[in-house]
């Protein structure tokens, strides 16, 4: 299932906002572009409106190497495929650890798109962005991950 | 920080409705089953119902004071005050705005409620608040589409760090569930009151991996209520007071609602370390004085982990201390005697403080003895959540 991409099925698309809007549309073009201080250059994901660290309310989009370790992880079962004992039907949720950033480590909860079954992910473990588009054109995606191995 | 005034409130009365099944109370209504549990508790105090001039609630709850009020004869309506946001951590805050309102002279008699009919089942909300094929609010953006749904998944990857530090095991998740069903054997309110094996826990449907259905609460329906008042008042009522020691909210840095991107040393918590210092301090008591400790169990990582939060081991010793029997009713700290929200009842967190209250008048079910200080702790929920200590 090498082309395959596991992805919980039924989810809804983000609210796209101005908060966000640079962040899908940098997705879509393979780039991962995580909120950031334009006074102090702290990072901070989800976006919010004021900085933690200096209390500034202008910010801009940073684009960050899109690497990252997983910082912990579920797995749900997925009740619209059927599995096998191989590959259950389960996706996975992760919580990573951005690598590059300034400030408190900013993590950014997704999915890891090429681990498929329980003994495929830990925590530590190394992923790099694998975005996965949404809405109608091709111009929006989530910035997902996939194993580094 | 500001000296706190211990002792200035206490709980006078303790009641609640019919409890029931997901939606069962449906055709009563909200409004209904909140009236009924005040009035228990009014009976419980033996204070007249239309003396109740404030009202205290949580976790958003749709049921309008001003309408409760109406219902109740209320002669002087004086106070009401919610917390904002959902999930098991608002109760401390109800407590806060009921200790304040009657020490301050804003009220004489306030009752914290909260009422519960889960026709939306929150077991199954792809964001909180909110159901399949709805829209989903902005916050939501970041979790919502990555499959972040259940709220089973808030513990569940707190609960896998837990393990990845700590070697914590599903095992001791179970001990969890085995000590609640074990006190709700012969709760008569309680709705699950056989006892279960590790076996049957891990035979479990699989919710949201590493936890399983017997790692969860029940959806449940019902109301219940306390009424708060000063200890001068409570001099004319029917019950020897249980005192409010102290109350503590204090929120963690950059919490929000249990978000994943708070600093490292908090994320493997329920969210109530600086609560936990700040009520110690305010009560001027530490762990070893507690004798029984309701903590807040919508998951059974939550128990694990209040341990830890609350001082009772170290942090990453939650585990062994469950495994030992620690948290059992013969064991080093007798927890959710009732059978807590895995195995009374799911009202987000009140039925524990009236168990605590239960404790300390000497008439719960499985009653500690000489038991003299309640805790109180919230679960993982918006901030700020907390405890409350009750003494005699
Ligand atoms: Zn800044």
């Amino acid at each position: 299932m090498s082309d395959a991409v596991n992805r919980p099925a039924g989810m809804p698309d983000p609210v796209v906002a101005p908060i966000n809007e640079g962040m899908w549309r940098a997705a879509a073009a393979g780039r991962l572009d995580v909120q950031r201080c334009a006074s102090c250059g702290a990072h901070r994901y989800p976006p919010t409106d004021g900085c933690y660290r200096c209390g500034s309310v202008r910010w801009d989009w940073s684009t960050l190497p899109g690497t990252g370790t997983v910082y912990s992880y579920i797995w749900v079962p997925d009740r619209t495929r059927t599995g096998t004992p191989e590959a259950p039907a389960v996706y996975n949720v992760a919580v990573v650890t951005l690598e590059g950033t300034e400030g408190d480590p900013a993590r950014i909860l997704s999915n890891v798109i090429d681990a498929w079954s329980p003994d495929d992910l830990h925590v530590g473990d190394r992923v790099a962005l694998a975005p996965v588009g949404f809405g109608d054109g091709d111009d929006l995606a989530l910035p997902c991950f996939r194993m580094l191995s | 920080m500001s000296e706190f005034r211990r002792d200035a409130a206490c709980v006078v009365g303790i009641g609640h409705s019919a409890y029931g099944t997901r939606g069962s109370l449906a055709p009563l209504g909200l409004g209904r089953i909140a009236l009924d549990a005040v009035l228990d508790a009014c009976a419980d105090a033996g204070l007249d119902a239309p003396d109740i001039d404030g009202f205290a609630g949580y976790c958003d709850d749709p049921t309008w004071p001003a309408d409760l009020a109406v219902a109740l004869g209320t002669k002087e309506f004086r106070y009401s005050g919610l917390v904002w946001g959902g999930r098991g951590s608002g109760v401390p805050g109800a407590v806060a705005n009921a200790y304040a309102a009657v020490a301050t002279g804003l009220a004489d008699y306030v009752v914290v409620v909260r009422s519960l009919i889960q026709q939306a089942r929150l077991g199954q909300s792809v964001a909180a608040g909110v159901q399949p094929g709805q829209a989903i609010p902005l916050a939501a953006s970041y979790t919502a589409p990555f499959g972040m749904a259940l709220p089973a998944a808030i513990y569940a990857l707190k609960a896998r760090r837990h393990m990845a530090l700590y070697g914590t095991t599903t095992d001791q998740f179970a001990e969890v569930t085995i000590n609640a069903r074990r006190n709700a054997v012969n709760n008569p309110d309680a709705r699950f009151r056989e006892e279960i094996t590790v076996e049957e826990h891990h035979a479990s449907r699989l919710v949201c991996d590493p936890l399983r259905l017997l790692d969860c609460c029940m959806e449940s329906d019902g109301a219940a209520a306390l009424i708060v008042t000063t200890p001068e008042r409570a001099r004319d009522l029917r019950h020897p007071p249980v005192s409010i020691r102290a109350v503590a909210t204090t929120g963690e840095y950059k919490w929000a609602t249990a978000s994943f991107n708070t600093i490292d040393e908090d994320y493997v918590s329920t969210g109530h370390r600086r609560a936990a210092r700040d009520l110690y301090h305010r009560a001027g008591l530490g762990p070893d004085d507690v004798d029984v400790a309701l903590f807040y169990d919508g998951f059974t990582p939550s128990v694990i982990m209040s341990l830890e939060d609350w001082g009772f081991c170290d942090i990453g010793e939650g585990g062994p201390f469950v495994a030992d029997g620690g948290i059992r009713r013969e064991g080093r700290l007798p927890v959710n005697t009732h059978g807590g929200n895995l195995a009374e009842v799911y009202l987000q967190g009140i039925t524990h403080l009236l168990e605590g209250v239960r404790q300390l008048r000497g008439t719960a079910i499985n009653q500690i003895a000489d038991a003299s200080v309640a805790l109180y702790a919230s679960g993982v929920g918006a901030s700020p959540g907390g405890g409350v200590l009750l003494s005699r």
